[in-house]
């Protein structure tokens, strides 16, 4: 079974995700902020970690810059809705795959299965 | 009575009225004067032998001829003589003689003597003359008027107008003309005026003779003339021209608003993009989710579904609000009519747009409304939600680097009127730029956040609701304060 952290200010966002990764066997592990994020990553180990970018008390840019010094090898993919920053900017910090908000899920499971591994 | 007394009597008077006779005898050419007339040719008293040549040297000369046809028209019976010349003193004044005779004729008709007399009429004359122009220089001064001028008498006929006036109808017609064929519109344009005893000074629109139609400022002052007709002096300013550039205007103003009010959604742009696609994502996965329960081989039991369904559409109402907050304030709306409003919508309208935006750099928003009250205005709602959108777009700037980013909007009841009072928690305006926030393109803000017309225009939008948009300083915060007048249902029945 796998595990991940996803984060997002949208409490909606992790309920679907969770409900849905269950259905195959994905455990989620919620953050809302990037505080706790980092929090939760100091602690626990994850097989990936799915996050947004805008979000209140921090961008998930700033946890993204922290996974790449102190996780260099955990996964990363964001979900954003609107960012200011290119794929390609995001994808040079080291972010595995990007979805635009609304996205289908399950192209986003099977990107799990691929990227988290 | 002996008659040389009655003639020495007559002669007397005439003398006092300096009144000449002369007595011509045409057969022996010779002419007596009496004093007055040696006076007036200015020859001394009794020099009959200075007669003639005094006749030659004095008469002006432009007259002496027409004096002399006169003279032989008399002379052959064609007509009387009663005639004025001019005489050329010795000091080269000129004065101005009225002269009359009469003719006696023998048994065949011929003239045998001639007697009249000859005065002085230069003051009349003078007097005349000044009349003549000063009656000119008024003419003009009234013809010169650039203003179309003209006068109406009781009878609803225009007696007298100026050049202006005709220039204004645009097409030769005469007074009389005019007044038959336009009576019936001039009697009600201007009966009023009869009955009234100072100015009346209002718009009127005309179309003219030549079809032309004209937006005019018509003043109508009622007279009476010195022998007692009442007259209306009417005086027409044409300010079609004017109307038309204040149209204009008014569409460049329409415009502008609609574009500061564009720049003000732009700046809000990036998060509706955000606040729309957050609940879109949540709606979708729930719907994803569903159908990939649906099918599996243990499908969800109807609560669970309808766990998800219920959640699904929370979230289709969020974006269905920020859709109808743009919507509302998106909207060209300078021409919708004044409709009583909620207040509170129409900053719930504002709030949809930017409450987002807000969230994601943890700005917190308080609204404040007392209970029980449903504060309602009259007005275009759009409009005010506007300015609640430039007012809290300023808010956020203001407080966005400050480490406690709050604003709030609180609803207070006036007197007569609702204050919605708009709060941050951001470093204040400086004393120095106060008077100056209002003007329009003033702006501390970088070039791509501010165009420098939320507020003025704002300010504009306020008075046009006849209500008051200023900076507050009753709170030791910055605050700007929107006072809207009531709604009050009594009003209805005339909106």
């Amino acid at each position: 079974m796998k595990s991940i952290l996803v984060i997002d200010d949208e409490e909606g966002i992790l309920e679907v995700l969770e409900d849905y990764l269950s259905l195959s066997n994905v455990r989620v592990t919620r953050g809302h902020s990037v505080e706790s994020a980092i929090h939760t990553l100091e602690s626990q180990a994850f097989d990936g970690v799915i996050t947004d970018i805008r979000m209140p008390g921090g961008s998930g840019v700033l946890l993204i810059r922290w996974i790449q010094e102190h996780r260099p090898r955990l996964p990363v993919i964001v979900i954003t809705g609107f960012s200011r920053f290119s794929h390609q900017e995001l994808k040079e910090m080291g972010v595995k795959k990007i979805f635009e908000k609304p996205f289908l899920i399950d192209e986003l499971c099977s990107e799990i299965g691929r990227v988290f591994n | 009575m002996d008659l040389s007394l009655l003639i020495q009597r007559l002669n007397g008077a005439m003398s006092i009225a300096q009144m000449g006779i002369y007595e011509w005898n045409i057969q022996t050419n010779q002419v007596t004067w009496t004093d007055p007339v040696f006076d007036l040719f200015e020859i001394p008293r009794g020099d009959l032998n200075g007669i003639a040549d005094a006749w030659h040297k004095r008469v002006h000369p432009e007259d002496m001829d027409r004096i002399n046809q006169e003279l032989d028209l008399a002379l052959n019976g064609k007509r009387d003589y009663n005639t004025s010349f001019r005489i050329v003193k010795k000091n080269g004044s000129i004065a101005h003689v009225r002269a009359v005779g009469y003719i006696e004729r023998d048994e065949k008709g011929a003239p045998t003597r001639m007697t009249g007399m000859n005065w002085d009429i230069t003051s009349e004359v003078t007097q005349q003359e000044e009349n003549r122009i000063q009656r000119e220089f008024y003419e003009n001064l009234f013809q010169a008027a650039p203003d179309p001028i003209y006068l109406i008498n009781e009878n609803y006929d225009v007696f007298y107008a100026n050049r202006a006036f005709f220039e204004f109808l645009g097409k030769p017609i005469t007074l009389e003309e005019f007044s038959n064929q336009y009576r019936e519109e001039i009697r009600k344009r201007h009966e009023a005026g009869f009955r009234s005893t100072s100015n009346v000074e209002r718009e009127e629109y005309l179309t003219l003779p030549t079809g032309r139609k004209a937006v005019v400022l018509m003043k109508r002052t009622p007279s009476t003339f010195l022998d007692g007709k009442r007259v209306v002096i009417s005086t027409i300013r044409d300010i079609s021209e004017r109307k038309q550039m204040e149209e204009q205007l008014e569409v460049v103003r329409a415009q502008q608003l609609n574009a500061s009010k564009l720049a003000a959604l732009g700046e809000m742009a990036g998060g509706v993009a955000h606040e729309i696609n957050n609940p879109l994502a949540v709606v979708d996965g729930k719907i994803q989710l569903l159908q990939r329960m649906f099918q599996s081989n243990t499908p969800p039991s109807p609560e669970v579904t309808l766990g998800h369904l219920t959640r699904a559409r929370e979230y289709l109402e969020r974006i269905a609000s920020i859709v109808r907050g743009i919507k509302n304030v998106s909207r060209a709306a300078d021409r919708d009519p004044y409709m009583p409003f909620s207040v509170k919508d129409a900053i719930l309208d504002s709030l949809g747009i930017c409450s987002e935006k807000f969230r994601t750099e943890g700005v917190k928003i308080d609204l404040t409304i007392p209970p029980n009250i449903d504060p309602r205005s009259i007005g275009r709602t759009t409009q005010i939600s506007q300015i609640f959108l430039n007012l809290l777009n300023n808010a956020y700037d203001a407080v966005l680097n400050e480490p406690n980013k709050k604003i709030e909007i609180m609803i207070e009841d006036g007197s007569q009127t609702w204050k919605i009072h708009v709060l941050d928690s951001g470093r204040g305006i400086p004393q120095s730029i106060r008077s100056k926030i209002m003007q329009p393109f003033f702006t501390t803000k970088e070039r791509e956040k501010g165009t420098g017309l939320g507020l003025s225009i704002s300010h504009s939008i306020a008075e046009m609701h006849s209500g008051r948009l200023y900076l507050n300083t009753e709170f030791n915060k910055t605050c700007f304060t929107l006072e809207l007048p009531k709604y009050d249902r009594s009003q209805e029945r005339w909106i």
